[in-house]
């Protein structure tokens, strides 16, 4: 097993806030979206943002981490977000990318939000066949990430593990898994984890992510506004410990760009060290 | 087992129901029913909305501003969503809320979307001209939205005209107007 690198998530224009990252980060994780600007429905990634990342490219490493490619929409995925994907390949070398197993979009109309989709045979046909596209298309690996439900699920054939399974057999990709998102999904919904993890085959596993989030209307939702709970840290060193993802190779620490300030830069470069203390220096490989 | 609907059917009929567009039919399958009457959809919307929020605070800050303090906000950004099919980038959503807000709503509100439009518009270095009729003097609103403390002694009796130009030093300049000359703005313009 590798050493488990560590990261967070970096959305560009925070120049005093990226020269403190780099030192700690082994890696910047960002979304083409929220690196892009758009005119007369044309998106294309901002050239200031994108000249910040070339300036550091040689520094740390880059994975990038989709919000708008709505794989799951069932009338095709964003075409803009594959520009804006290609034009990131043209310029930074990426270790590899992701996006949510969920649609935003439906017939070109934003949702707004993310939406899980159901586990069917048609979508699981619809999104192994995206993925394979996908992964043809831009050749470094391609992950999918848990979505927290936040509607009430629609009868499914699979289960939330075996879905995730068979997407990823049938096509090879990897997978982020969203602890705190798991930890939404068994508050507002019942999952559980235990046996979604048993069910889980863990080696899929590239990628942590660690978030927090607020409770709202009685809901835990995943809006990434703060600093991982002691709950999150211990569920996932809980998974570690007992489901040993042979695979995993990174743990990121999101949080919304929007939030930056509020927690305080000083607060997410703590939180980081404490993550490299955590899971980096303590990790079966490196001990 | 159940009969799954086509996906196509389901995230139609799951569209409707976040853009509160549509309402199940006696046909339909009860899940839909149950997610219409769901908590679970408020807070799909909600934070729908609460993302859409964030993005125009950032991007029109003084219109912005001004809804919350007049206690708009919500209902306003509610409205602008369930009308329109928006763009996921502010910069395209960004004017186009302003450009409706200057249209669809009356008084301060349209004329500080339109204020800031064109503020908007000069500072990204396009050519510019308008001319906005105020029932009140600007400067101590613009004051109050800039220090986010916009109060009743804000707005100052008067009748002020301000040009909003890319030729001018600053972006505009506010004469004040004997009450003749006074344009009241349309209900809708």
């Amino acid at each position: 097993m590798k050493p488990v690198l560590i990261g967070t998530t970096y959305e560009g224009g925070r120049p005093d806030f990226l020269e403190k990252l780099l030192p700690i980060v082994d890696y910047l994780e960002f979304s083409p979206d929220s690196l892009a600007t758009s005119r007369n429905g044309v998106a294309s990634i901002n050239p200031e943002k994108l000249a910040e990342l070339k300036e550091v490219n040689n520094k740390v490493d880059f994975l990038v981490h989709g919000v708008g490619l709505s794989i799951g929409s069932y009338d095709g995925v964003s075409k803009n977000y594959l520009k804006l994907l290609d034009e990131l390949f043209e310029n930074l070398d990426l270790k590899w990318h992701s996006e949510h197993l969920a649609y935003m979009f439906v017939e070109g109309i934003n949702l707004g939000t993310m939406v899980t989709l159901p586990r069917t045979n048609e979508t699981l046909s619809m999104v192994c066949d995206r993925v394979n596209i996908i992964q043809e298309r831009y050749k470094i690996p391609f992950l999918l990430e848990n979505v927290v439900s936040l509607l009430p699920e629609y009868h499914s054939h699979y289960s939330h593990a075996d879905f995730l399974n068979r997407i990823c057999d049938n096509t090879g990709c990897g997978l982020i898994l969203d602890i705190y998102n798991l930890q939404c999904d068994a508050y507002n919904h019942g999952l559980n984890i235990e046996s979604f993890l048993k069910e889980l085959n863990c080696n899929h596993i590239k990628e942590f992510h660690l978030a927090s989030g607020y409770m709202d209307s009685g809901f835990m939702t995943d809006i990434h506004a703060g600093l991982t709970s002691d709950t999150t840290l211990n569920l996932t060193q809980q998974i570690l410990d007992s489901y040993r993802p042979a695979n995993l190779e990174a743990i990121t620490y999101e949080l919304l760009d929007e939030f930056v300030e509020r927690v305080g830069q000083e607060a997410i470069v703590n939180e980081l060290e404490k993550l490299k203390v955590l899971f980096y220096e303590k990790s079966l490989a490196t001990c | 087992m159940k009969n799954h609907l086509p996906l196509a059917d389901l995230q139609q009929k799951i569209l409707g129901l976040v853009k509160d567009s549509y309402l199940p039919e006696y046909t339909d399958e009860n899940y839909f029913h149950s997610v219409s009457k769901s908590l679970n959809l408020q807070l799909v919307r909600a934070i729908a909305l609460w993302w859409r929020q964030n993005h125009l605070e950032r991007y029109c800050f003084f219109t912005a501003r001004f809804l919350k303090a007049t206690g708009q906000m919500e209902t306003t950004t509610a409205r602008y969503f369930q009308a329109s099919n928006h763009s996921s980038f502010i910069e395209e959503t960004g004017p186009d809320f302003l450009h409706w807000l200057s249209k669809n709503t009356i008084g301060l509100t349209s004329i500080i979307a339109r204020f800031e439009l064109g503020m908007i518009a000069i500072n990204k270095n396009e050519v510019y001209e308008d001319e906005i009729f105020w029932p009140c003097d600007p400067f101590p609103i613009i004051y109050g939205l800039v220090q986010n403390d916009l109060s009743n002694e804000s707005i100052q009796s008067g009748e002020f005209c301000m040009t909003l130009s890319d030729k001018i030093i600053g972006s505009f300049e506010v004469e004040e107007i004997s009450p003749f000359q006074f344009q009241p703005i349309p209900p809708y313009l």
